[in-house]
């Protein structure tokens, strides 16, 4: 028995060795990544410095066009949506923006989706590798899986599924290292053609779904608006869907916006878009066309909170 | 569940006070088992353990009565016996787990869509199927006087709930169980211990890396199959095929692993399914606990091969056909289990599955076997019959391209390994020894790097095992 324990304790060393110095030349390797989604996520936590911030799932990402957004209203944009993620993602990368910059207006497009119960830690997957560059990252990890802190003590689970990346990029000298946005500025338009085959019928005909709502995004919806504070234009948008009826309740949304005096709206069943297979690549997502005339609305909406900004001060 | 990290931070003390308890107290060992696993079980459901405990008692003394009764009855009396014993005990799983089924059936075949009988809509408790074939098989082997009834109700109780092996499995044999749990020197064995580690851990690789990485592309496809080009569909299918082989032979070798790791030799499970040369070969293969439970318990009493060739191929049938059912509550799983048994009825037919080929015919036949298995695995993934039909037809007419996904490639690497060890382990028992290397520095590297891969690829989510659910 005792040689066996003994042996135990030399393998244990041994992991933890391992795993310090292989997470240490992730550590190196992730920080010199200046492409990709890494990259992506790099000029987000570490050089961001844009005034209009789009926030929210891949509706977001596909709905915003940053071009549009910063020429109309003469300021700098990026669009951080991704792909199956909502408020605490939002929240997370939020708070690595705010280390270095505050933005000027903040848009977060927001639904259903977005407050619902879903698996959490998927969602801030994203963040993992930063978890240890913000306090408040640490407590969102927390306060979703309390064994989180715990697995993030090993350096390399902070790199779970991140590791097919560029090789390259390990070998380049550090102070050749810019992180840039990409041409988009974080804005991915869709150029398919509307496909029928994925639209759901019951969504179309179906009762409106009633929300499963996970008080955790709630209670971080509250603290994303919280740290924004007064001097930031903030603007929550429900964005168009193709079917015919609102796909979600957004009442709860409306309180919440009400209630912290910001400004909504709620585009879901707006006539223009619904059933304009033109618009939509699919039941939840505009093409790059619809995404343009979507975008110059929410301009106007911007500009007239950016008014009433100025008449009121 | 073992890839749950509650289990992995746990484990380690249930092991440290399992040793602690001297090896001559096997009743206090017994009795710290007996918790751990009542503990275990009630952790995911409080409701759970009354159905653990209540096929306990009626198996317990069921069994007493049938041994009691042994010598002075005529066998009419004990058959009846034994009838009584397993219908009471088989009532939990058939009350719980088949009376939706039944109801739902009954509606569909009698009524014109505007009656509905409500069922019981319970959460069916996780091992249920297990559990009590494993405590069927026990009143059988007693009523065949294989075996003295326990009388012992903590060590039956221990037999019945022991927790490597409740969630999914082994189906675990009294006459090999029992006498380990009254062994009176249980002592730490070394080799022992470390073998049971090394299971776990390549266990813990085919299913976190494995199947739950494959299960992300198998479950964005496969349910919303109509969307996909049918070269998609025929990709989630084999992909669904190797999760389902890593996820439950991933399990298996973690349940034996960790029994291993406790002082227990529990039954195996697999032995490299998919390099079968036959639809026979695979169920020799493949979950091996409950095929030859079935052999035992269902198609040797039915006559098995002793018969007529037609009552012979009748109870091939039958057997996959309660294989099926054992399964699940679905007409999906049924017609699972009639393919498999059709298949094996035409394999007998031809009297293919006794030739045994080399080279091309014996990599041809395991190509056409992996492939009816793999049709097979769309009816039983799917949840209904006319969705697998669907999806196997759209894998044959429906045109496009391949839809590839992320978790395809962090799943590369495992799916590398084990399918590189499985033909190394068939083929070349031999050689390619990494995790039994005779040198310490390759074993201790190996074992590096399984955790390594685990650490960059493994899915932490805790997803649950596809077979715990039955």
């Amino acid at each position: 028995m005792k040689k066996f324990f003994v042996k135990a304790l030399l393998f244990l060393a041994l992991m933890v060795a391992g795993d310090f110095v292989l997470g240490s030349v992730f550590d190196m390797w992730f920080s010199k990544m200046t492409d990709g989604s890494v990259g992506r996520n790099n000029y987000i936590c570490n050089s961001m410095t844009e005034d209009i911030l789009v926030f929210g799932s891949s509706r977001a990402r596909h709905h915003y066009d940053t071009k549009i957004l910063s020429d109309s209203l003469g300021m700098s944009c990026y669009n951080l949506g991704q792909d199956g993620c909502g408020i605490l993602l939002s929240y997370g990368r939020l708070m690595m923006v705010m280390n270095n910059h505050k933005p000027k207006v903040v848009i977060c497009d927001i639904s259903g989706y977005d407050i619902e119960k879903s698996d959490n830690i998927v969602q801030i997957h994203a963040l993992k590798p930063y978890y240890s560059k913000a306090p408040e990252l640490s407590t969102l990890f927390h306060d979703v899986d309390s064994t989180e802190p715990i697995k993030m003590m090993s350096r390399l689970y902070r790199y779970n599924t991140d590791y097919v990346h560029n090789p390259k990029a390990l070998f380049k000298s550090a102070s050749k290292v810019k992180y840039k946005p990409d041409k988009l500025f974080g804005y991915k338009p869709i150029k398919e053609k509307f496909d029928p085959m994925k639209i759901r019928k019951s969504r179309e005909d179906g009762p409106v779904p009633e929300w499963n709502v996970d008080s955790l995004k709630i209670t971080y919806l509250q603290r994303f608006v919280d740290c924004l504070g007064d001097d930031v234009v903030t603007v929550f948008v429900a964005s168009p869907f193709w079917y015919g009826r609102k796909q979600y309740d957004v009442s709860l949304i409306e309180d919440f916006c009400k209630k912290n005096n910001i400004a909504f709206a709620d585009f879901q069943s707006d006539t223009l878009f619904v059933h304009n297979n033109s618009l939509f690549v699919d039941g939840t997502h505009l093409n790059v066309h619809g995404a343009e005339i979507f975008t110059n609305k929410v301009v106007d909406l911007v500009k007239s909170q950016i008014e009433s900004r100025k008449l009121t001060k | 569940m073992f890839n749950s990290f509650i289990f992995i931070l746990v484990y380690p003390v249930l092991f440290l006070l399992y040793y602690l308890i001297p090896s001559r107290f096997v009743t206090a060992r017994n009795a710290f088992l007996l918790v751990a696993s009542y503990t275990i079980y009630f952790y995911w459901n409080a409701g759970w353990p009354l159905a653990l405990l209540l096929v306990t008692l009626i198996t317990h003394v069921a069994a007493i009565v049938i041994d009691g009764r042994a010598k002075t009855w005529a066998t009419h009396n004990r058959k009846w016996l034994i009838v009584i014993g397993i219908i009471f005990a088989v009532l939990p799983l058939a009350v719980i787990k088949y009376t939706d089924f039944i109801l739902s059936t009954i509606t569909s075949l009698f009524s014109n869509g505007e009656t509905h009988l409500a069922g019981l809509n319970w959460a069916i408790p996780i091992g249920l199927s297990f559990f009590t074939f494993q405590a069927v098989g026990y009143v059988v082997d007693v009523y065949k006087k294989k075996i003295p009834a326990e009388r012992n109700l903590l060590n039956y109780s221990l037999f019945v709930s022991f927790f490597p092996s409740i969630v999914a499995g082994p189906i675990n044999r009294a006459t090999s169980m029992l006498p380990q749990f009254r062994e009176n020197n249980r002592r730490f064995d070394y080799d022992k211990v470390v073998s049971g580690m090394k299971m776990v851990l390549w266990g813990l690789l085919m299913k976190v890396v494995v199947a739950d990485r494959l299960g992300m592309y198998v479950d964005t496809v496969m349910p919303q199959y109509m969307n996909y080009s049918g070269i998609t569909c025929f990709l989630a299918s084999v992909a669904y095929s190797m999760q389902i082989y890593a996820d439950f032979a991933g399990y298996s070798l973690m349940a034996i692993g960790i029994g291993k790791s406790l002082s227990f030799d529990l039954a195996e499970n697999f032995c490299r399914p998919y390099f079968s040369i036959s639809i026979t070969d695979f169920w020799h293969r493949w979950h091996i606990s409950l095929s030859t439970w079935l052999r035992d318990y269902i198609y040797i009493p039915l006559g098995g091969s002793r018969c007529s060739k037609a009552r012979n191929y009748f109870n091939i049938l039958v057997t996959f056909l309660v294989s099926g059912l054992w399964h699940g509550a679905n007409w999906t799983f049924v017609l699972w289990g009639g393919i498999h048994g059709a298949a094996q009825v035409v394999e007998k037919w031809l009297g293919l599955q006794k030739s045994q080929r080399k080279g091309l015919g014996r990599l041809l036949r395991i190509t056409v076997t992996f492939i009816v298995v793999n049709f097979a695995w769309v009816f039983f993934k799917m949840s209904s019959v006319s969705d697998a039909v669907s999806c196997i037809g759209r894998m044959f007419t429906a045109g496009g391209g391949v839809f590839y996904s992320s978790q395809l490639d962090y799943c590369f690497v495992g799916l590398a390994m084990l399918i590189l060890k499985d033909i190394a382990d068939e083929f070349y028992p031999s050689r390619f020894k990494f995790f039994d290397n005779r040198y310490i520095v390759v074993r201790w590297v190996s074992y590096l790097f399984v955790l390594l891969i685990i650490m960059l690829s493994g899915v932490f989510t805790q997803g649950n095992f596809i077979y715990a659910n039955f």
